[in-house]
């Protein structure tokens, strides 16, 4: 396998599920521990039982030799035996008992020319000289004396063989002990299949514990997996998770759930803080909790930047009023003091010089009082130089002479030093809106009208009995809606409070500007 | 004889309107304009330098108005009289000029004949207020003075403290907040120097403020 090819095959192993990569493993473990246990043990039970076998076989051959060994001494014979000495009948008959040999198990006679000299178990109807045995066995016999081993014997077999040579004198034999290997392996091959039983049974289970251990610890994980991915997209799971266990993953399960219950708390705040709302509270996860901090920081910012902006707006309104103020101030006293005495100052001449008649005076005293209405209009003298209290006085008076309305009026100014001007002004287009609105809108007959000063504050009041409006619905009339809202705003700009109740009994309004 | 003329001062910070003035009264031969000032510290000087009978003097002028000083040197010159000739007609004015201490009030557009009709009362001794004037000032009914008594608003609060209303029960029913309630009981236990409720009620009905 080239380099290139292994590596695909690499990166496909870990590209595995976490799942497959632990079934596989525990797999894999069990796998190998079994087969190498039995492996292992079959081996060594082979082995033993084969040894146990040349052991049985070797103290048969020493047994038969012996016993052969021992008759030939006793014996008259004269060597070479013949085929039908009785001599070698009765070698013949030691080798027949066979106890312990099993069903293949057979000792038999070779001389040097590897013939056979005794019958063959499997041959029992053939001369044994007819039986050629050059195996393995027998030539070891002739070459190191004896031992053992595994041979192909003269059937092509493959036996177990234990040889030896007979010390006889005259004779030059060998005895070889021999078993079929397939009835020595009877038992291993017995122990083999039920280790192979077993194998199967035990990987059978260790297949199902692993798929049970696997699914334990993986089925969490895919829900953190989830989980993860969920919050990777900026969604806040709405359940938490079922903690099975007190492991890592049981603990990663509680603080992923302690996590997401942190996050939509940040989360809601942070909505908070867009919606406007920055009277929200926030708790900081920690002390390092950086993103707590910083959406606190920025509400704290909204905060004072919200003032600010109101402030800001409030005074840049409070500038254009004033530069509005200012404007009429100036044009009312061009008027009183530019155009005013002229006009005198015209009739002085024109009545001296006497050719003005009555309609002339007349006219000249008339746009006179034109240009003293206008002027008084735009913004009255006494305002300016006596206050509110005095200037109310006059206005309500001339209101009360040209309409049918009953005017009670309190002035509780003390000290008029102490009034501002702006603040003189403001509550001035307040008087003078509120009773338009009643001359236009409330039918009404009695007025009351206070204005106090206290120490911190001065506190205008108008009531009349009227049949009111409907507060909330200020379409009613544009012009009405509009002089509300300017009464408001103008109140505002100086941080005073606005208060109008309404009902069919008539409509109160009530303003306090507070005095620094 | 010259010592018979009124000699009168003007003051106003309008040259036309001053020689108007002066050509009108020159033409008086009881009149005689002796001096011009066209602001309060100028006539300061010119007091000083002329002697004089009656001061027409404006309000509105730049410097120092009319009225301070006719208040300024009421003392200094106790036989000086002053007619006060303005553009203002309003009560205010009025009052004000009657505090200060002018002894006439007259419109800018004036006629002649009340003009010398006016100097010549005023040199004998007399106000000079004409009706349309006196009304501005009668009709004027405020006083921008605290006075001990209970204004009527406070008496009306007290009224219903003593009847046992609540100070939210007082706020609904005069319509205030109750804060302004609050402020009230507080501004008439200080007048009447009450420490609680029960007292003030004591004090209210010994003044007899209310019944």
């Amino acid at each position: 396998m080239t380099m290139k090819t292994k590596k695909p095959l690499i990166q496909l192993i870990f590209n595995q599920q976490l799942s497959s990569k632990l079934i596989t493993s525990y797999l894999l473990i069990g796998v190998a521990a079994t087969m190498s246990i039995s492996i292992i043990f079959y081996q060594n039970f082979k082995q033993a039982i084969l040894e146990r076998t040349f052991e049985q076989l070797k103290s048969i051959n020493i047994l038969k030799k012996t016993q052969i060994e021992l008759y030939l001494q006793t014996a008259n014979a004269t060597f070479p035996l013949s085929e039908n000495s009785p001599e070698k009948k009765d070698i013949q008959e030691i080798l027949y008992e066979r106890t312990g040999m099993g069903e293949t198990g057979e000792s038999y006679l070779v001389d040097k020319s590897y013939t056979m000299q005794t019958k063959s178990r499997f041959f029992p109807e053939k001369k044994p000289q007819e039986i050629k045995v050059k195996t393995a066995g027998a030539i070891n016999a002739y070459n190191s004396g004896k031992g053992h081993a595994i041979i192909e014997d003269y059937r092509g077999v493959k036996v177990l063989s234990v040889y030896s040579r007979l010390e006889i004198p005259g004779m030059d034999w060998a005895l070889l002990s021999e078993m079929d290997l397939n009835e020595a392996m009877v038992p291993v091959i017995k122990v083999r299949n039920k280790i192979i039983w077993v194998s199967i049974v035990v990987l059978l289970g260790i297949t199902l514990f692993t798929l049970i251990v696997s699914r334990r610890i993986t089925s969490p994980v895919k829900e953190l997996k989830k989980v993860m991915q969920k919050l990777s997209k900026g969604i806040l799971p709405k359940h938490e998770l079922k903690r099975i266990s007190d492991d890592e993953i049981g603990q990663i399960t509680s603080a992923m759930n302690a996590l997401v219950k942190a996050l939509q708390k940040t989360a809601s705040f942070a909505h908070d803080i867009g919606a406007g709302n920055f009277k929200a509270d926030y708790q900081l996860l920690s002390n390092s909790d950086e993103l707590g901090k910083a959406l606190v920081q920025m509400r704290d910012q909204l905060i004072d930047l919200n003032v600010q902006k109101t402030q800001l707006e409030r005074q840049s309104k409070r500038f254009l009023v004033e530069g509005q103020e200012n404007e009429r101030i100036r044009i009312s006293r061009e008027l009183h003091d530019g155009i005013g005495p002229l006009l005198t100052t015209l009739k002085l001449y024109l009545s001296q010089s006497g050719k003005a008649d009555e309609s002339l005076k007349k006219l000249i005293d008339e746009t006179i009082s034109e240009v003293r209405r206008i002027s008084d209009n735009l913004m009255p003298a006494v305002l300016l130089d006596y206050g509110i209290g005095a200037e109310l006085d006059s206005y309500i008076k001339s209101v009360a002479e040209k309409t049918r309305l009953n005017f009670n009026y309190v002035n509780e100014i003390i000290d008029n030093e102490k009034v501002p001007v702006e603040v003189s002004i403001a509550l001035y287009r307040i008087a003078q809106e509120a009773i338009n609105n009643i001359l236009k809108h409330a039918e009404a007959t009695n007025v009351k009208v206070s204005v106090t000063q206290f120490d911190d504050r001065l506190s205008f009041f108008i009531q009349d009995d009227g049949e009111g409006f409907n507060l909330s619905n200020y379409r009613y009339e544009k012009n009405t809606s509009n002089g509300l809202r300017n009464m408001k705003e103008r109140t505002a700009l100086l941080n005073g409070e606005f208060f109008i109740n309404s009902t069919s009994k008539g409509t109160t309004i009530e303003v306090e500007i507070p005095l620094s | 004889m010259s010592e018979e003329k009124i000699k009168v001062i003007i003051a106003d910070d309008h040259q036309l309107f001053r020689d108007g003035i002066r050509s009108l009264l020159q033409k008086q031969d009881f009149i005689n304009v002796v001096a011009e000032a066209s602001n309060g510290k100028e006539l300061l000087d010119t007091l000083k330098n002329h002697d004089a009978d009656i001061v027409l003097v404006d309000i509105s002028m730049p410097e120092m108005s009319g009225l301070e000083v006719i208040s300024q040197i009421r003392n200094d010159y106790p036989s000086l009289r002053f007619i006060v000739l303005t553009m203002h007609k309003d009560g205010q004015y009025v009052m004000q000029s009657a505090k200060a201490g002018a002894h006439g009030y007259l419109l800018k557009n004036v006629d002649e004949e009340e003009l010398v009709k006016a100097v010549s009362l005023v040199f004998e001794g007399e106000r000079y207020y004409n009706s349309e004037i006196k009304e501005l000032l009668v009709t004027n009914i405020t006083s921008g003075e605290q006075n001990k008594a209970l204004s009527p608003r406070e008496q009306e609060v007290l009224k219903l403290v003593a009847s046992g209303d609540t100070t939210k029960m007082i706020a609904d029913k005069l319509c205030v907040s109750t804060r302004t309630i609050e402020t009230h009981r507080v501004n008439m236990m200080k007048k009447l120097k009450a420490q609680n409720t029960a007292e003030l009620i004591k004090r209210a009905f010994e003044l007899k403020l209310i019944n």
